[in-house]
């Protein structure tokens, strides 16, 4: 009958998944497939510079192999064969919530790397290793970019840099060409751009819709209204991070010409028009609009995949309103090494991050076209890799000389997701930026009160 | 007669109109999936592809390993199918036919199973499974389903409660035991709730992805969804949204022929009460 | 029905251990957690009530607790009346049954991923085809799921469940109503009864017991829904009005890594859940017809 027929599958089903689990790995140990346990056979040292203990080190890799590339994994596995590396991967957007449920759980990975923020948050409740000793003990700082620091509070550093995603200011040229307009330079105030853009405007079919944008402003918080309240000087939050400033003068002058790019100069488009359309950067892909803060890693991922013909280059951020500074926002992803980690696996997970540090390195964290280095050597070498944009000097020296973080410290998830939805607002024309910044600032506040214990 | 034609014509274009409503999206996918990585993302979209390409699939099958993990969702959902099919009939009979102490309570508890929000069982879940060294196996997602599932044990539980008492009773009196009049003689009676239930435990099982999410740890033991989470939200892979929707249709379509597979078994009408006489 | 302890106890033995084990645990687990602040990473600290007095003063609790009562309004009358139309229809002698069915269950099937994508594309306000088809009869495009109107933008994601979860209900109700006997259905058309008159008498009375579990089934997953806001909303930038309640737990436990508040929300949502299927279960003893 059916009946005895499904229970000998269940009987074989059980006897072989029985099998199967009482073989497989526990937490810490190497993965289902690996015969191997040259971890604790104590293999010879191949040479004196390798470090002197076998190892296993648990690291977490989100997105796998498409973020990291294979070869660096790879050739640190040549390295140190000592150190054996056990791979936890998990798909790029879902990390976090693995991760957390790993760390809830007790089998976190002794090294894994994340959002900058995330990383801030874990340095705070004790879960990051403070990497400022080893930092001190073997890295020359003179080597590295500015950036390198991007996850340090006070005199403890939680995490170094895995790739930097900082933003340029990108142009069309066919459209700059057209239009009769001369090419951006790093020289130029937010104001020089405003202008041009007005010049750049055009209905082309005469249908009373704008079909070119001058200027493709984002809402976001990386690319839109950060980098846009300091344009005049004003601030987000203020140095320590744990107040809200945001409905100063500067700053309201900042988000009223952001707000004004989209409704009263009508040089750019509407926040629906572009999210339907898929973000800015596509608008700017499909020869819509001829200017907008670019990030790094879409161009080569997406502008050069999507757009194989789009004829663009980048120039630096601008500069404020009254000339003087310049921001440019940078997005980190950071390695940190768990804090509860074996001592040995802390060890041999600094030996990873001073390979991964290493020019040759990072010189293929260079290649991959989607991150930015923070050895200055690879920097340099950046520079002359032949996918567009060219003058990736926009984004090397602009992060060196002027990066910044999004205003990044513990809960910056939580004030900033609190901002969002009145900017939006703004950006939209629904509030006014003065009253819409008090407000922000009166919600931003709340969260730091919160989470800062006042 | 002519009122009965007219009717028909009516539920004709009802049904069309509803099923083009509900393929768009299907056709969408499908459409993207077949284009090349420059007209993926054209505005405004080009709706027949052209050209048509298979790149976007052998991508996606060989490259990207997916027939592999195509075979690591057939394994988990198969066991899967069987623990809750077997569970699902056994508790649900337990509930439809018999009284005992604590039933209430149960039942309601079953209830309650569904109505917890996952965030929040998952952590202690996987507690569990840690401390029990399961880990990277597919023992988490494949043992509670011979534990019972709610939804299966709604299904037998409604099924046989509608089925008339007196089944049972002539059966004890022929000196059945409970447990073969379950699987001998209510069972085969109850063929469409079985079907049913295997077609939406496989839609669940091979759909789930917090699962796997969780518990796997290497790529090889990776199941479809991971596969297309991966796909999904790698930033490189942001660019060629071709091989998303390939990978997609991939995913899909074990589902779908499954269903229709299933179809012969929602034939109408080849149930006999058994009661006559 | 007999009593039988022994009999009945056997039969639900799996799932008695299963309950204990992942369900009963995790959920007593949760509502300790609830009365703690716990950051993952450090030993839980108790907190005593902070949390649930901290959910009931905030207004943006009881708004996404209005949201996920208005959206099971929409989506479980609208589910299961489209459900028992095409589920009927589809039972009548009619050509292509398969080919039909298949279609109504495809977006069951589609992950939601690739169905937010492409809703966006229907819902899009300059170039959706949903707005193209109403500005070329003459009407005004509207906001939909992007609308600053809460019931408008909830209402939209209602919607999408229907088209998402109808499949299922309806395969549900099909199998239902193939269980009917043919013989009763036979011997009434043979005594001069419309179809009219055999679903309504025959038809409806015996496919009461599923109509039913699928509307329980339908409420529950309306409350517990979480995929269709993760991808059409965005979470970074959610707006109190239009955020419920699972969205929330999720947002505190995983993106704020606060998982104290964020079991005291899901317990909340729990409760109310509970609530609910009990008056629900109590009007089962009405309107259910069940052969005794």
């Amino acid at each position: 009958m059916k009946k005895r027929l499904v229970s000998a599958l269940v009987m074989t089903g059980a006897a072989i998944m029985l099998m199967g689990g009482c073989g497989s790995s526990k937490g810490q140990d190497s993965k289902a497939t690996g015969d191997k346990s040259a971890a604790d056979s104590g293999v010879e040292q191949k040479s004196e510079k390798k470090s002197s203990k076998a190892v296993t080190l648990r690291i977490g890799l989100p997105g796998g192999y498409d973020v990291t590339n294979k070869e660096i994994i790879e050739g640190f596995q040549n390295e140190y064969p000592d150190i054996k590396l056990d791979i936890d991967e998990a798909p790029w957007g879902d990390f976090t919530k693995k991760i957390t449920t790993q760390i809830a759980g007790g089998t976190a990975p002794d090294i894994w790397f994340q959002e900058n923020a995330a990383v801030l948050g874990y340095g705070d409740k004790g879960a990051a290793e403070d990497l400022m000793p080893y930092i001190e003990r073997d890295l020359n700082e003179d080597e590295f970019a500015s950036t390198l620091f991007s996850a340090q509070v006070g005199e403890s550093v939680w995490g170094v840099p895995h790739g930097g995603n900082p933003i340029a200011l990108a142009y069309n040229k066919d459209l700059f060409d057209e239009a009769g307009v001369s090419y951006p330079t790093d020289d130029w105030t937010y104001e020089d751009m405003i202008e041009a853009a007005k010049k750049l405007t055009k209905d082309t079919d005469g249908d009373g819709k704008t079909d070119v944008y001058g200027l493709i402003t984002s809402g976001g918080i990386t690319d839109g209204w950060f980098p846009w309240i300091h344009s005049a000087g004003g601030q987000a939050l203020d140095e320590t991070k744990e107040n809200a400033v945001f409905d100063d003068e500067k700053s309201l002058k900042g988000i009223t010409e952001w707000a004004n790019t989209v409704n009263t100069y009508k040089i750019s488009p509407a926040r629906s028009t572009f999210n339907e359309l898929g973000g800015t950067h596509q608008v700017f892909g499909n020869g819509m609009g001829a200017m907008v803060f670019l990030q790094y890693s879409l161009g080569n991922t997406v502008l050069n995949t999507n757009f194989p013909d789009l004829n663009y280059d980048t120039v630096k951020m601008p500069k404020a309103f009254d000339g003087e500074e310049r921001i440019v926002p940078n997005v980190n992803n950071t390695w940190m090494i768990f804090s509860k980690a074996k001592e040995e696996n802390k060890e041999a997970a600094w030996t990873f991050l001073k390979y991964y540090l290493s020019p040759e390195v990072q010189k293929i964290v260079a290649d991959s076209g989607s991150t930015i280095p923070v050895n200055k050597e690879a920097l340099t070498y950046m520079e002359n890799l032949q996918f567009k944009p060219l003058n990736k000097k926009a984004y090397t020296e602009g992060v060196d000389e002027s990066g910044v973080t999004l205003d990044e410290n513990k809960c910056w998830n939580e004030w900033r997701t609190a901002a969002q939805p009145v900017f939006n607002d703004i950006m939209d024309g629904k509030t006014d930026p003065e009253s819409g910044l008090k407000q922000i600032k009166k919600s931003v506040q709340e969260v730091l009160d919160e989470n800062y214990e006042k | 007669m002519k009122t009965d034609d007219m009717k028909r014509i009516f539920y004709y274009i009802v049904l069309t109109l509803g099923a083009f409503i509900m393929l768009i999206p299907f056709l969408w996918v499908l459409s993207n999936s077949l284009k090349t990585v420059d007209n993926v993302m054209k505005i405004p979209p080009q709706y027949i592809p052209n050209p048509i390409t298979l790149g976007n699939f052998k991508i996606v099958l060989n490259e990207l390993s997916f027939l592999k993990y195509l075979g690591n969702s057939f394994f988990v959902v198969v066991f899967n199918l069987v623990g809750t099919v077997l569970s699902s009939a056994l508790v649900g009979f337990g509930f439809a036919k018999f009284d005992f102490v604590g039933k209430k309570i149960l039942f309601t508890l079953m209830l309650a199973t569904l109505m917890m929000p996952a965030q929040v069982t998952m952590i202690p879940t996987y507690f569990i499974w840690s401390k029990a060294g399961m880990l990277d196996t597919f023992l988490p997602l494949i043992l509670p389903a011979f534990l019972g599932q709610a939804t299966g044990i709604f299904l037998f539980n409604q099924n046989y409660r509608s089925m008339p008492d007196v089944l049972y009773e002539s059966a004890l009196i022929d000196g059945c035991n409970p447990l073969r009049i379950l699987f001998q003689i209510y069972m085969p009676l109850s063929k469409p709730t079985m079907m049913t239930l295997i077609v939406l435990t496989f839609i669940g099982a091979w759909n789930n992805t917090m699962g796997p999410l969780l518990y796997l740890q290497s790529r090889e033991k990776y199941t479809l969804t991971m596969g297309l989470l991966t796909l999904d939200q790698s930033p490189i892979a942001a660019a060629n949204v071709g091989v998303k929707m390939a990978g997609s249709v991939i995913t899909m379509a074990p589902v779908i022929i499954v269903f229709l597979f299933s179809q012969k078994y929602f034939v109408q009408g080849d149930i006999s009460s058994g009661v006559k006489g | 029905m007999r009593k039988s302890n022994f009999w009945g106890l056997l039969f639900v033995l799996p799932f008695i251990i299963g309950t204990a084990v992942f369900f009963v645990f995790p959920v007593l687990f949760s509502g300790y957690i609830s009365f703690t602040d716990w950051d993952m990473f450090n030993p839980p600290k108790f907190v005593g009530l902070k949390n649930w007095i901290n959910s009931f003063k905030d207004p943006a609790f009881w708004i996404s607790f209005r949201n996920v009562l208005y959206f099971a309004a929409i989506f479980v009358p609208l589910q299961t009346i489209f459900a028992l139309v095409i589920a009927n229809m589809l039972n009548q002698k009619i050509k292509f049954k398969g080919g039909f069915r298949a279609c109504y269950f495809l977006p069951n099937v589609t992950p939601w991923v690739a169905g937010a994508i492409v809703w966006k594309f229907l819902y899009g306000y300059d170039y959706g085809l949903i707005n193209y088809i109403l500005r070329s009869l003459g009407f005004e495009g509207s906001y939909w799921y992007d609308s600053d109107k809460w019931w408008v933008a909830i209402g939209s994601l209602a919607l999408m469940n229907v088209w998402k979860g109808m499949g299922q209900t309806m395969v549900i109700l099909l199998s239902a109503m193939q269980s009917v006997p043919k013989e009763i259905v036979e011997a009434a058309t043979t005594e001069g009864a419309g179809k009219a008159a055999i679903f309504r008498k025959i038809t409806v009375p015996m496919i009461s017991p599923m109509v039913f579990l699928t509307m329980i089934l339908s409420t529950i997953s309306a409350f517990t829904a979480f995929d269709v806001f993760l991808t059409m909303f965005d979470v970074y930038s959610l707006p109190d009005r239009n955020n419920v309640v699972n969205l929330m737990v999720y947002r505190e436990a995983f993106i704020y890594g606060k998982m104290g508040p964020a079991s005291t929300l899901a317990w909340m949502l729990f409760i109310i859940i509970l609530i609910i299927t009990v008056i629900q279960r109590k009007f089962e003893k009405k309107w259910v017809h069940y052969e005794n």
